[in-house]
């Protein structure tokens, strides 16, 4: 506690500082939720729609999924390189595949069909049915999914810390040697407490985009 | 090749940290199961119980897996004891929070149709509950298994035994042939597990519910 | 303002033997309302269905004011039908003033205000409060009201032609009553061209100005309630529409058909206190007031110059109900 409490942790010219740290791990977890969700929703569209595509896709995200994280950040290495960025954000996109697509896919299969026909004798496009009716029903189940996503890449953005990238992870392995309890523990609080506040933040947008339904029945 | 003289070389004792990464994971996985099930049971029978075991089990998801193996260091040292405990408490709340989710889900007028027909309590629990609880049982085991299997390697920062040794140890060094050795054999085991673990839960799985799990996995 | 008009309409989906519609033809008249009658696996909800080309017919043609749909675009022409349906369908996360709204958003040219304009004057027209209503959402609302909310939206482009499959099935037996009454009166404002499936004959008697018999994908009559009633094509329709049934008969058979001319119908010791009935009333009304008021007989007025056309005894009903009847059994010579 005496480190999350002392004020020179916070002191913003130092690189190291709980703010600047804070800073750094935001936008590793910005820069994968963008590029997963780029990746994942299309996909997710495709396979509701071809639904033989639905199982293969799910099974080898599944697998990839399984591959531990500090296993991933190993076999990268000697690729993109120790420090590197992009030797963190290749594993962390991938493991968030598997939930991406599967809520959007979920989401949409779970949207009833009378609805998407109702667009279409109304005299919607394609286009104009994705965008009015199949996406912003689904979203909150979409949104479930990129909770789960978002609390798992806080949590394995941490790990990143000792592949040498700067995140909250830090304050843990960096004290690891000289085993200081205190700046680990602070670091630990410190990450559980983002991962939760996002979770929260998420599911207050998953509310409110539940609008008209309850939301529970997508929680 | 390098990696094949790396398993070879008897200084790595590459079959004895397999044993040791398969033993770690071995007992986690049992005592996960023990105390998930026995948990799940319990505290379905309390609703207030119930709220706060299930949010509890989502909020250890939020910590960060390594602060947990270094929370038992300080009071059991270094090695597999704090490691297996960091272990069996990450494997706990997948199969918890399936095994209350199905004994909550079994349907009331099922039990009821059940006693009516003059079933016993034995009965009802061997034959109607276990079959319909069982298929969510056991895919909470799948999750708990491969995420314990995975999380293994994280036992090397505090020298579990096992390939987490390999792979601290080799980024810590710049070692890529050991780094690799290691990343590979415990990605061939999750994925073996993986494989093993979603025949086995769709075997437990009875016929006519299979459309159904389907979809309540889908939106776990 | 549309005419609906199906040339040898034939639907034969993959993998059945017989065709769902087969080789239909009849034309719905410009501003009013066809039924499409018939149990269920007729062929009446493919035959609707095909209007608005979310069934696309194996042959045939539908003309639409003469045009041929088939050749038109679909979205195109979707946008010109409303469509209501049974399970109404409501966008679960747009409320009631967004679902209104969105097939004008969708169709185009619709500005801001006048959308919101019109949206207030639909919900008003179907009889729901806008202030009241335009912000709640679908499941807010009763099966009924989200009817209510189905029609509005359908009304929302102002379209010719209106589609309704079962619109009202769902609904209990006092609601569906009103909502037909409601969907009378609006359209003696709006005079849409409506194609109207039910399987409920006292539904088809009560709103179509036509009512057109489906059976096994055929077309097996097409005529006024009246027709159907006085001359059924076939066992098929008479059982349909239960031209057998006394009680159906005197229902919507007009006291025009009971007419007894003759001025020594009535002694004249009565004439001056005899009770009148209009002439588009029904043999039921008659019979009613001749009962209420004990009186011998009723001078029929015409419905619009009030001028006498002649009475109405019991007498006479009797003998048009036994004229029907007898019509009945011989209905090979009868076919329309």
């Amino acid at each position: 506690m005496h480190y999350i409490l002392q004020p020179n942790n916070y002191n913003l010219s130092d690189p190291g500082s709980i703010p600047n740290l804070f800073i750094a791990h935001l936008k590793l977890l910005g820069i994968v939720m963008l590029i997963s969700l780029i990746i994942a929703i299309p996909i997710g569209i495709l396979v509701a729609r071809y639904r033989q595509l639905y199982f293969p896709v799910v099974s080898i995200s599944g697998l990839l999924y399984t591959i531990p994280s500090l296993a991933a950040f190993a076999f990268l290495i000697p690729i993109t390189g120790f420090g590197s960025s992009t030797t963190a954000i290749i594993p962390l996109v991938i493991y968030n595949q598997l939930v991406l697509i599967r809520n959007t896919a979920t989401g949409i299969n779970g949207i009833d069909p009378l609805l998407i026909e109702v667009g279409r004798a109304m005299g919607m496009k394609p286009l104009q049915i994705l965008f009015r009716i199949t996406l912003p029903l689904a979203l909150p189940v979409i949104v479930a999914g990129v909770r789960i996503a978002t609390v798992t890449t806080v949590g394995i953005a941490a790990l990143a810390s000792f592949i040498g990238l700067t995140t909250l992870g830090d304050l843990i392995f960096q004290n690891l040697a000289v085993y200081d309890l205190d700046a680990i523990a602070g670091g630990a609080i410190l990450i559980a407490a983002f991962a939760i506040l996002a979770d929260l933040l998420l599911l207050a947008v998953q509310i409110g985009l539940s609008r008209g339904r309850s939301a529970l029945s997508v929680a | 090749m390098q990696y094949i003289s790396f398993i070879q070389d008897p200084s790595n004792d590459y079959l004895g940290e397999t044993i040791a990464y398969l033993k770690l994971c071995g007992f986690s996985i049992a005592a996960a199961i023990i105390i998930g099930v026995l948990l799940g049971a319990l505290v379905s029978r309390n609703a207030i119980v119930a709220f706060i075991a299930v949010n509890l089990s989502g909020l250890i998801r939020a910590i960060p897996i390594i602060a947990i193996f270094l929370t038992f260091v300080p009071t059991l040292g270094i090695g597999f004891k704090p490691a297996i405990i960091a272990l069996i408490i990450l494997g706990i709340p997948p199969i918890l929070l399936n095994t209350y989710t199905g004994i909550r889900g079994v349907d009331p007028a099922m039990i009821d149709a059940a006693k009516g027909m003059g079933m016993t309590t034995l009965q009802i629990a061997t034959r109607i509950q276990a079959p319909l609880v069982t298929p969510l049982v056991a895919a909470g085991i799948r999750t708990s298994a491969v995420q314990i299997i995975a999380t293994a390697t994280l036992g090397g920062f505090i020298a579990a035994g096992g390939y987490g040794d390999y792979i601290v140890d080799a980024i810590n060094v710049g070692n890529n042939t050991e780094l690799i050795v290691g990343a590979v054999s415990v990605a061939i085991l999750a994925i073996f597990v993986e494989v093993f673990m979603s025949w086995l839960q769709s075997a437990l799985t009875p016929q006519g519910l299979k459309v159904q799990e389907q979809v309540a996995t889908a939106k776990a | 303002m549309a005419i609906i008009a199906f040339h040898e309409i034939t639907k034969q989906f993959p993998g059945t033997s017989k065709p769902a519609v087969d080789a239909v033809t009849f034309e719905v008249r410009e501003g009013s309302t066809c039924m499409l009658v018939g149990t269920s696996g007729s062929g009446k909800t493919t035959l609707l269905r095909m209007v608005n080309r979310l069934i696309e017919p194996t042959s045939g043609q539908i003309f639409i004011d003469g045009k041929n749909i088939l050749e038109e675009n679909r979205i195109l022409l979707r946008r010109r039908i409303g469509y209501v349906i049974q399970q109404v369908g409501l966008f679960p996360h747009m409320n009631i003033g967004e679902n209104v709204r969105v097939t004008a958003e969708i169709a185009g040219g619709w500005t801001k205000e006048r959308m919101a304009q019109r949206v207030d004057e639909l919900l008003e027209l179907v009889g729901l409060p806008p202030k009241e209503y335009r912000k709640r959402f679908p499941r807010q609302l009763s099966g009924g009201q989200q009817q209510r909310v189905g029609l509005a939206r359908a009304l929302a482009t102002d379209p010719a032609i209106l589609l309704m499959d079962e619109p009202f099935g769902a609904l209990d037996a006092i609601t569906r009553a009103r909502m037909q009454d409601e969907l009378l009166r609006i359209q003696q404002n709006v005079r849409k061209t409506i194609l109207f499936v039910s399987h409920d004959i006292e539904e088809a008697f009560k709103l179509g100005d036509q009512i057109a018999v489906m059976h096994d994908g055929k077309l097996q009559q097409l005529g006024t309630p009246v027709e159907l009633l006085a001359n059924p094509a076939n066992d098929y329709v008479r059982k349909l529409v239960g031209a057998d049934s006394i009680l159906r008969q005197i229902e919507y058979l007009p006291v025009t058909d009971a007419l007894d001319r003759r001025p020594e119908a009535v002694s004249s010791a009565h004439w001056g206190d005899l009770s009148t009935c209009s002439s588009n009333a029904t043999l039921l009304e008659a019979m009613l007031i001749l009962i209420e008021t004990n009186a011998p007989a009723l001078t029929v007025q015409d419905k619009d110059t009030q001028e006498p056309l002649g009475y109405i005894t019991l007498a006479s009903i009797n003998q048009e109900i036994t004229r029907t009847r007898s019509h009945e059994t011989t209905p090979e010579e009868s076919k329309i």
